[in-house]
């Protein structure tokens, strides 16, 4: 304050001062003059230098409830919705899924389609109707034990943590499903598609479709299974089940092939058991989406 | 620093960084500290007569003033807001260390013989200067008044608004005040008068042969 | 009074093997902290996974606001943080990741959980090294503090946490409870504990439930009034202190040997003061026999609570 400011500021006082029901027409400014200049004494309160910085340190330090709600709101920012709903599904459920296991997944299937063009190429007799043998044989066991690994978390470790997220049990179970399902089906595919174009159309057992088929249908199945087992029992139950199941399949083709789901010899094409390997996985899905919806009570039943 | 050096200008900018603020930004936060930082460690300092003590409760109030900001109504300024959790930090303070010294020291607190055993315990903190001295004669709640209505310059309702008191108890709080301080100060003086008489008549009377 | 934030309604539970879990809990809460207390077994981790919409209830509703929380669930997550009391996090992720993987179930903007993750990361004290850890390699206050950094992620206008200070230490169980006062500001916290010290230190409500029943919803000054009356402490002899183990309505709080056959002991008793029942003749059990009443603290008025059900709710309280 300027001594201009502080000759103001004693006259207002003063004149509040003035109004002093108990000394009506009170003492004069002149009056209050040292009692003023007295105070004045105090007009200077320098806090030490570095105490306010400090504070205003200390508090940005701090969490601000609801600063990221505003910042987000400033920002317009909404959920998705509908196909891109299911995308961010999807793509939220890929941070399940450590190296290793895009890694091995690609291994086998890598390996069992350079086996099958080993078999193929050495002329080595196949089942008709059985192309691509190797394939048929590995990416069942890759799936199912795929969507056990997927499922690995659901009803333990990080569960709770997830499941008290704004996303369903039933989307993140079909988001990590279709992970595998799709990854799966995605190496096969061009594993398939390399073996049959190096192989070359004559040296093909068969159409490149139903070289396709043959493996599609027992991967949905096989996914399938596991998909059902690890939601009804749990991750590990689904991996022997489905281990058990396929090492039947195997020894199966082994001895009684005609018994055998994997393959069906003397039926080439689309047609059989992959349509009825496909619409059993769609009932063990559908089954398995049911139970996924019931997660919520199998927290408590862990519990109890 | 002067404690009223932010004018009008700067206080308009409080609801922009009250706002900002609550999306996280730090350095609006920040400006909110520095901008009130002074006129609210002056007020505590007038208010408790202890540099150290206001230096806490300082912070104290900014920490309230963090964690109200949510809640802040934008109808009532931030000054005021201020200047009514220092007030309210340092009569917590005054409680609480109060009723810790009657209860670990009865003796020493002296409630039995003294009008007011708050002030009394409060007496002891003040430092040996004349405004400082002065304002120790008044209650905490005359103190804040006054403190407000000289120091602060906010006016009589400005005052009722922050302390949260009728405009009349604050316009009889002011004129007690000032009253006593002027009795107080025309006291001192007429000590001062007639110590210096006596220490005159005393040199005299060593200088007789 | 504002409108509370949270409302339960006659809230019950039954597992499928019968027990049952939580009986007509029904409570309303504002903004602040509430401390969910009780022995083992009372349901509070039951009320809290409820809350954290992992677990549906047999019976009952809770409410948000106007929002009915088990009719919209996705939209009553979206505002709300858990942290588990077994929380474990996926041991081959990387800490970092497992926070982006949270934020992204919680729907936050891809462009914005990189930021995100540092800003709750470095509240809750993991630096960079840390969050490159794989999280089976962290400690286990690093792992809470992932639980708790990865709940506070959305910003939640609900924090529940179970447990929340078990097995950190005293500096890291200080730190924490500070944390979670000023995170309640204008929100809720709900955080149940075994240590009454905590809630004395940082709850605005107690939730004191037992046998899956709400015996009280109250702030903690109120919650020790209750004992006032019914807490003695003193000096007695061994065979006064066989006696007060023995009778019904008192529970020994502390008991410290002095030597010489006397004991030194606190207790709390749903006894009225003045009371001989059961007593030595002519020495009631209050002023006069070597115990005088005590101003109660939490934690008698905890074991006093626990003392008044198991009486049936007799006594003077």
């Amino acid at each position: 304050m300027s001594g201009r400011e502080w000759r103001v500021n004693w006259e207002a006082v003063a004149a509040d001062l003035a109004e002093d029901p108990a000394r009506p027409g009170g003492p004069s400014l002149d009056a209050w003059v040292p009692v003023f200049a007295a105070l004045e004494e105090l007009r200077e309160c320098e806090p030490p230098a570095d105490a306010c910085e400090s504070t205003a340190a200390w508090l940005a330090g701090l969490p601000m409830p609801g600063a990221f709600r505003r910042r987000m709101a400033e920002l317009g920012v909404s959920r998705p919705r509908g196909f891109w709903s299911a995308l961010a599904v999807i793509r939220s459920q890929t941070s399940v899924f450590s190296l290793a296991f895009w890694a091995v997944a690609a291994s086998v299937i890598t390996l069992a389609s350079v086996g099958g063009y080993g078999v193929l190429t050495a002329g080595v007799p196949v089942p008709a109707g059985a192309p691509s043998l190797p394939l048929t044989l590995v990416a069942p066991l890759v799936g199912s034990v795929g969507v056990a690994y997927a499922l690995r978390s659901f009803g333990r470790g990080p569960w709770e943590v997830e499941l008290s997220c704004p996303i369903t049990p039933v989307g993140m179970a079909l988001g990590r499903l279709f992970i595998v399902f799709a990854y799966t089906a995605g190496l096969a595919s061009v594993a398939s598609g390399a073996v049959w174009l190096g192989i070359g159309p004559s040296g093909s057992p068969g159409p490149f479709l139903a070289t396709v088929f043959a493996w599609l249908g027992p991967l949905a199945l096989w996914s399938a299974l596991a998909f059902y087992f690890s939601l009804r029992f749990s991750p590990a139950t689904a991996t022997a089940v489905s281990l058990g199941f396929w090492a039947v399949e195997v020894a199966l083709l082994a001895w009684r092939p005609a018994a055998s789901l994997l393959v069906v010899p003397g039926r080439p094409g689309p047609a059989g058991a992959p349509t009825v390997s496909l619409g059993a996985a769609v009932l063990l899905a559908l089954l398995a989406v049911r139970e996924a919806g019931r997660s919520a009570e199998r927290v408590g039943r862990s519990a109890a | 620093m002067a404690a009223n050096a932010v004018g009008s200008g700067a206080r308009d900018l409080d609801p922009v960084d009250i706002a900002r603020a609550l999306t996280g930004d730090k350095d609006a936060l920040a400006n909110l500290v520095r901008r009130h930082w002074g006129r609210v460690f002056g007020f505590l300092v007038r208010l408790s007569g202890d540099y150290h003590l206001a230096q806490d409760l300082t912070q104290e109030t900014f920490y309230r003033m963090w964690r109200a900001l949510p809640q802040m109504q934008p109808t009532t300024p931030l000054t005021v807001w201020l200047y009514r959790t220092a007030h309210n930090a340092f009569v917590d303070h005054s409680r609480s260390w109060y009723n810790r010294r009657v209860v670990l020291d009865a003796v020493e607190c002296e409630s039995g013989r003294d009008p007011d055993p708050v002030l009394s315990l409060v007496e002891r903190r003040f430092e040996r200067n004349r405004a400082l001295d002065l304002l120790a004669g008044l209650s905490p709640e005359h103190r804040a008044v006054l403190t407000l209505r000289f120091y602060e310059d906010l006016s009589v309702e400005e005052i009722a608004e922050t302390l949260e008191v009728p405009v009349g108890t604050v316009k009889s709080r002011l004129h007690y005040a000032f009253r006593r301080l002027r009795e107080r100060l025309l006291a001192q003086e007429t000590d001062l008068r007639s110590s210096a008489r006596m220490r005159r008549r005393v040199t005299a009377e060593e200088a007789k042969p | 009074m504002t409108a509370p934030l949270l409302r339960v309604s006659y809230l019950s539970h039954v597992f499928p093997g019968g027990k049952v879990a939580l009986r007509d809990v029904d409570f309303e809460l504002g903004s602040g902290v509430a401390v969910v207390v009780g022995p083992n077994g009372a349901g509070k981790t039951t009320l809290l996974r409820i809350l954290a919409g992992v677990l549906r209830p047999t019976r009952g509703e809770v409410y948000w606001g106007a929002l009915p929380v088990l009719a919209s669930p996705v939209a009553y997550r979206d505002l709300l943080g858990y942290l588990p009391q077994d929380f474990s996090p996926y041991p081959e992720m990387r800490a970092r990741v497992f926070l982006a993987y949270v934020a992204r179930l919680k729907g936050l903007p891809p462009t914005l959980i990189a930021a995100r993750v540092s800003e709750v990361a470095g509240l809750m004290g993991l630096d960079e090294t840390t969050l490159d850890r794989e999280c089976r390699h962290l400690s286990h206050g690093e792992t809470r503090r992932l639980g708790l950094a990865a709940a506070l992620l959305n910003d939640p206008l609900l924090l529940l946490l179970d447990e929340p200070t078990s097995g950190l230490d005293p500096e890291g169980r200080a730190e924490l409870l500070g944390l979670v006062t000023d995170l309640a500001a204008g929100n809720l916290v709900i955080l149940s504990t075994h240590l009454l010290s905590d809630a004395e230190r940082i709850g605005d409500h107690i939730l004191f439930l037992e046998s899956g029943r709400l015996v009280l919803c109250e702030a903690p000054s109120a919650f020790v009034a209750g004992a006032r009356g019914h807490v003695f402490e003193g000096t007695v002899t061994a065979d006064e202190l066989a006696f007060l183990e023995r009778a019904p309505g008192v529970a020994l709080v502390a008991r410290v040997p002095l030597g010489a056959g006397r004991f030194r002991v606190r207790l709390v008793s749903t006894l009225p003061v003045g009371c001989s029942t059961g007593w030595p003749p002519g020495r009631p059990l209050s002023l006069g026999t070597g115990l005088v009443l005590a101003e109660p603290g939490m934690e008698d008025a905890y074991v006093y609570r626990r003392l008044r059900s198991a009486s049936g709710g007799a006594g003077t309280g």
